[in-house]
């Protein structure tokens, strides 16, 4: 067996999963797995939020190791979804590892919805947690409008590779400032509470606080720690946004915000 | 309330689709998702209290997302995080810094350590539901 390859196939599948937002223990199980269809003696793997080591070795020599610094950060449950099914397939031998190797590159490149559908979906989430709230149909379409001000600042971040909680915050003050305006301006009887509560909704970082929990349950106290304070930063950030954002429309509209 | 519920379904829908959730598995996560916000609203309304509230919906939707995951032989994140982020405490969060801008310190701590009560409500549901699938794993490599 062509044991280059097969390291090379275990890190692509880590780091895949990795920068689609899989936790810790997943990642190294993945690697661990792949590795240990090898005849070699020794295959192990350690998976920290930034990065990948692993290790393939034999008697008394190291036969392949690999590094991965993982910079790039999203969320995509489909990525982790299919290498999942793929490191299934190719450790029950359903398929060889150049096929395993080839469809992971195929995953990497691979893009499942198109923007007008995320757009719409943006507007939908904004509106029904507002729903949720309890705001009427009025704070309804505030909101939704409000889900396109996210989508579009959010799209700055794909084109200029900004940071990602400068971004956080640009979303949730542009969504702020708007919606003090739009209400000050026209003068209309709303109820400010759900219609920001529930736009604020789609940036809130569930993904890092449910890994951090799950990492930590499992042990990985490097790992859950770091996706813990990833979860409060961005909280923090979230509010400093649209708390500046009140905050101007208290200066400028006076006690009524 | 049907209102609220039809609105938690539809929220749960399209977070997993900005999320990535696979396309044959978005209703499910839905579902999931709005089961957990029925609980929440039932015990709501029989007990009043929101903490105990959060924690049955929380796991629910966990316990849900941990069965599905293996129905479908899927990893249990697809299900459970757009399933868990109605149950994120939103709305405390907004009128925690709400009142510190208005300048109600103490409405503000409050409505935090509120915010904060819930987060660690999720992550104990969380826990608790992995020890439990946990548990069967252990038992089945024993065999």
């Amino acid at each position: 067996m062509d044991n280059k390859l097969l390291m090379d196939t275990a890190v692509l599948a880590g780091e895949i999963l990795l920068t689609s937002g899989a936790e810790t223990n997943r990642v190294e199980d993945t690697v661990n797995r792949i590795l240990m269809t090898s005849e070699l003696e020794k295959g192990e793997a350690l998976a920290i939020s930034t990065g990948i080591f692993a290790l393939l070795e034999d008697k008394n020599k190291i036969v392949a190791t690999s590094i991965r610094r993982v910079k790039r950060r999203e969320t995509n449950l489909n990525n982790i979804y299919l290498v999942n099914n793929v490191s299934r397939d190719f450790c029950s031998g359903k398929c060889t590892l150049s096929q395993a190797y080839s469809a992971l590159t195929g995953i990497a490149q691979g893009k499942q919805y198109n923007n007008i559908l995320l757009l719409l979906c943006y507007i939908i989430t904004s509106a029904s947690f507002t729903l949720l709230f309890g705001g009427g149909v009025f704070e309804c379409m505030v909101s939704a409008i409000n889900g396109i001000i996210i989508f579009f600042i959010g799209l700055i971040k794909t084109r200029k590779d900004m940071n990602r909680l400068i971004v956080k915050m640009l979303q949730s003050l542009a969504m702020a400032i708007f919606t003090v305006l739009f209400i000050n301006l026209l003068n209309l009887n709303i109820n400010l509470e759900t219609v920001i509560a529930g736009s604020i909704m789609p940036l809130v970082p569930g993904v890092a606080l449910t890994n951090s929990i799950r990492d930590l349950f499992h042990g990985d106290y490097l790992s859950g720690g770091a996706r813990f304070i990833e979860a409060f930063v961005s909280v923090t950030f979230i509010a400093m946004g649209f708390g500046l954002g009140l905050l101007l429309g208290k200066i400028v509209f006076g006690g009524i915000i | 309330m049907l209102i609220q519920i039809i609105g938690s379904f539809l929220a749960v829908v399209s977070l997993s689709v900005v999320f990535g959730v696979p396309k044959k598995y978005i209703v499910y996560s839905g579902i999931a998702g709005a089961v957990g916000q029925i609980m929440y609203f039932l015990i709501m309304s029989f007990n009043g209290s929101q903490l105990i509230a959060v924690f049955t919906g929380a796991v629910v939707v966990a316990l849900l997302a941990h069965i599905m995951a293996r129905l479908f032989k899927a990893p249990v994140t697809v299900f459970l995080i757009p399933g868990i982020i109605p149950t994120v405490p939103g709305l405390d969060m907004y009128r925690a810094v709400y009142y510190l801008i208005v300048g109600q310190n103490s409405l503000a701590q409050q409505h935090m350590l509120l915010a904060l009560k819930i987060a660690g409500m999720i992550a104990l549901a969380i826990f608790m539901v992995d020890a439990l699938f946990g548990l069967k794993r252990v038992k089945k490599q024993a065999n």
